[in-house]
């Protein structure tokens, strides 16, 4: 049995609340997806913003009905055994608005021990061991409101175990936090899966998130899978290929469009006035490359050739970085 | 003009949402017609002798929808500088705008002025729903004499406002005790009764309050009484003009200092 | 084992809103201060304008002639109907606006506990306001409260808290689909607060919101309980019964419009603001 099963699974949004008679536009967010997650893996949705990462958590976790395929938590059907799959899971969602600011981080923890059955022998030793594990303890009656960014996602991933679930979901667990929260963060999920044997779904749309972190990664671009496999499988996509980053300053975007090699802005530093391009071009095309940007007006600032990264194979797949 | 640039920043904010607008209009509306059914219930019609013999005024509806639009608007200031400032503290909207060159004082008058503005479209809206509703008698002239006097409460009624100001700098979450404090007004300042009814010490001390002296110059006005007739209410209100602009200004400056050295935050 | 389980989540979901409630103490201040304005200003308005405590019209329209106890058993249902519609539709929208209901809803709870957790805590909120007040009103304005009718009263109270519960859940229901809920709950508020018959007799409204007022559960609360405060339940037969009627049909409603929110949730997913 797989920790996740799932089967050719859609999600149609309602651009209004459909009421009788009223005639509503639906958006496809999630387009049949089908994938697997064995018991203590640590996968990764990786993808844009808007692929429909969040939307599949949330089917998965029973706050969503699906409008097509069908999946499974732990061998429970997301459709009639709801609340035995939420039972065994717990997630923690994207953003910073999500426990109670107003009550201090043991009062959050007491009431999600109550609300997901926590025995109530079990909830004192609970809490306590999941505050210390998430460096909490000191401050555990102070309201959340004091918080920083990064304390509050701790508290939230404390939450997330409160339950001691088979299957943790986490939607973007490190954004928006400063580097230190990151780390720990990431740290602290690959021991839950390592240390507790635990199964983690988890979304990003950090390259070097998922590459770092996920045993295996599903690429998920407008609803769809275009790519699934270990970090190392993915990277096999481009292997041979010549990564190649270009820095310039003052591109035309029309330029690189007129370009016979696929080029794609990374990153751009506006303070500078600076582009970094991104693509696969062979040794011997690089000068060719490099010309017909200046010519375009382009300033070259430097050319690097890099290792292959999940960049490169979204680019690869999309013909879009990662960023759009 | 960075006082109209104030000015129609809030505007917009306000009208943009009409249902808003909308149910502003309605709290308006519902308040009213709560206390003066109360009264027709209770009198049995419309008319009290006593009321007349006490303030000259016998028509309920009248005497009522007077002194609530001028209640309304009075702490309308006040309002502007408790949410408006503490809505801009929460989102931390203040400190972008103070950072900017405009001078402080004149941010938050333009915040109270819109505010004054916005409250009395709303209270032109109820104004108009009462006269109609309740069958009040109504003439031009009188209108057009008691707007000096309107003028000269809008004045008072900033300054009165500007004491708020310099204390929610100060003490961030007075939200409750400025409703507290609205709602003391209606007492203190006879709205929807005589304030004869009151204890002497009372009537004394509601003598500070500009809404006092305003209803009573207003509602005299609305009886046909001359502004002669009405010199002792317009002399206070002069004076507490005076009073509450120099007062309010000092205190806020000093609150000002005061969070320059704490910092804005808090939030 | 499975009811005390979830009875655990009832009991935690209303200890949570029971901290958040007294996070905001403060206007629990203001709250209470509220009650005391209105009937104060009831008793004012009656001084000022007749001087005597006693109203012989407000007697030929509704058999009460002190007109300061009509008003604190209007103001008393109306404050006890609203924690149901505002107290209880807010604490919702609130949890939806600052992104915490979400978690709620993700956990193996049964979501009507969510609700009832709320509810329980504003029943026990509105019986400590009640508490405040009646002791206040009596001692502060002399209001006399006839202790056997209030006892009375209270069944009467209960049979109207369903029809009110209903109308708060349905009203929750649909504003969680709201773009902008804030304002619709405002009017909401307002129309209620107008058609309760709080402080005066909904009879003397025009027609049209007369009939709106009979059809939500607030005024024919407080006309039956002002009714069964002062002539017992005998002379009170059919404000009762119409009572139990419109409870039944907003409890149904209530009951439906709850239903079809958990559905439309699954499908257009609770918005994030």
């Amino acid at each position: 049995m797989h920790a996740i099963d799932v089967r050719e699974l859609r999600k149609s949004y309602p651009k209004k609340i459909p009421l009788p008679f009223r005639k509503v536009e639906w958006i496809e967010a999630v387009k049949g997806i089908s994938f697997r997650v064995r018991k203590g893996e640590l996968f990764g949705l990786l993808g844009p913003n808007g692929a429909g990462k969040t939307t599949t958590i949330k089917i998965l976790t029973t706050l969503l009905e699906p409008s097509g395929g069908s999946a499974e938590v732990l061998g429970y059907d997301i459709r009639k055994d709801a609340r035995e799959i939420r039972k065994r899971i717990n997630l923690v969602a994207e953003g910073e608005r999500t426990l109670y600011w107003r009550l201090s981080a043991y009062e959050n923890l007491k009431y999600f021990a109550r609300i997901y059955y926590v025995p109530k022998n079990e909830e004192k030793e609970r809490i306590e061991q999941l505050l210390r594990l998430v460096g909490l303890w000191e401050r555990r009656n102070d309201l959340v409101m004091n918080y920083s960014r990064g304390m509050k996602q701790r508290l939230a991933i404390a939450k997330a175990l409160i339950n001691d679930p088979e299957v943790l979901f986490l939607d973007e667990p490190t954004l928006g936090l400063d580097v230190q929260s990151a780390v720990f963060v990431r740290e602290f999920i690959r021991k839950l899966v390592d240390e507790q044997k635990k199964t983690v779904l988890l979304t990003t749309h950090y390259m070097a998130e998922a590459e770092e972190l996920c045993d295996r990664i599903a690429i998920i671009d407008h609803g769809k899978i275009i790519a699934l496999d270990t970090p190392s499988g993915l990277k096999r996509l481009v292997k041979g290929e010549d990564a190649v980053q270009i820095r310039v300053r003052d591109l035309s975007f029309q330029g690189i469009k007129s370009l016979p090699w696929k080029l794609v802005i990374v990153k751009e530093d506006a303070e500078r006035g600076t582009v970094t391009l991104r693509g696969h071009v062979s040794e011997e095309d690089l000068p060719k490359v490099v010309e017909s940007l200046v010519k375009t007006g382009a300033k070259i600032l430097s050319v690097e050739q890099k290792e292959p990264t999940l960049e490169d194979v979204f680019i690869k797949l999309t013909g879009r970085a990662l960023r759009d | 003009m960075p006082l109209g640039a104030v000015i129609e920043k809030e505007l917009r904010m306000f009208f943009r949402y009409p249902l808003r607008v909308f149910s502003a209009v309605l709290v308006g509306i519902v308040f009213l017609l709560q206390f003066v059914f109360f009264g027709q219930a209770v009198l049995g019609g419309r008319y009290s002798q006593l009321l007349a013999s006490s303030t000259g005024i016998g028509d309920y509806p009248t005497y009522a929808l007077i002194g609530y639009v001028l209640w309304w608007l009075s702490v309308s200031p006040m309002e502007a500088y408790v949410w408006g400032i503490r809505r801009e503290l929460q989102r931390g909207t203040f400190e972008t705008s103070v950072a900017a060159p405009i001078r402080i004082t004149e941010l938050l008058l333009g915040l109270a002025l819109s505010w004054l503005l916005m409250d009395s479209v709303l209270m032109m809206v109820v104004f108009v729903f009462g006269v109609l509703i309740f069958h009040i008698s109504l003439s031009l002239p009188v209108v057009l004499k008691s707007l000096p006097v309107l003028l000269l409460s809008f004045l008072s009624f900033l300054g009165f406002g500007l004491i708020f100001a310099g204390l929610v700098m100060m003490f961030k979450n007075i939200g409750p005790f400025a409703q507290i404090f609205e709602f003391s007004m209606l007492f203190f300042s006879g709205v929807f009764f005589p304030l004869n009814v009151m204890p002497r010490g009372v009537v004394l001390f509601s003598q500070i309050f500009p809404l006092t002296h305003s209803v009573t110059a207003i509602r005299a006005i609305f009886t046909g009484k001359t502004y002669a007739e009405v010199l002792p209410s317009i002399s206070w209100l002069l004076i507490l003009v005076l009073f509450y602009w120099i007062t309010g200004y000092a205190l806020f400056r000093w609150a000002e200092k005061t969070t320059r050295v704490m910092g804005y935050g808090g939030y | 084992m499975v009811v005390t389980e979830e009875l655990r989540a009832l009991y935690g979901v209303a200890v949570k809103s029971w901290r958040i409630f007294l996070s905001y103490r403060l206007w629990m201040v203001s709250d209470i201060m509220l009650g005391f304005f209105f009937v104060g200003q009831a008793l004012l308005i009656g001084i000022g304008l007749t001087g005597q405590r006693n109203s012989p019209a407000l007697q030929r329209l509704t058999g009460y002639s002190d007109y300061l106890t009509f008003a604190v058993l209007g103001f008393m249902v109306l404050g006890f109907g609203l924690t149901f519609m505002s107290g209880f539709v807010w604490s919702v929208v609130d949890e939806l606006y600052a992104g915490t209901l979400e978690y709620s809803f993700a956990s193996p709870m049964r979501r009507i506990t969510f609700f009832l957790g709320n509810v329980l805590v504003r029943i026990l909120l509105s019986f400590i306001y009640m508490a405040v007040y009646v002791p206040l009103f009596v001692f502060v304005f002399g209001v006399r409260i006839n202790p056997v009718g209030f006892l009375k009263a209270l069944p009467v109270l209960l049979i109207g808290t369903v029809g009110m519960i209903g109308f708060g859940m349905a009203a929750a229901g649909i504003v969680l689909y709201l773009k902008d809920p804030g304002p619709f709950i405002n009017i909401l508020e307002m129309l209620v607060f107008a058609l309760s018959g709080a402080m005066y007799p909904v009879t003397i409204l025009p027609e049209p919101l007369r009939i709106l007022a009979r059809a939500v559960p607030y005024a024919p609360t407080s006309e039956a309980v002002r009714k069964v405060v002062a002539f017992g339940y005998s002379g009170s037969v059919w404000e009762i019964s119409y009572l139990l009627l419109i409870s039944t049909l907003y409890a149904l409603l209530g009951y439906i419009t709850y239903k079809w929110s958990e559905k439309q949730a699954k499908i257009v997913g609770l918005k994030s603001y």
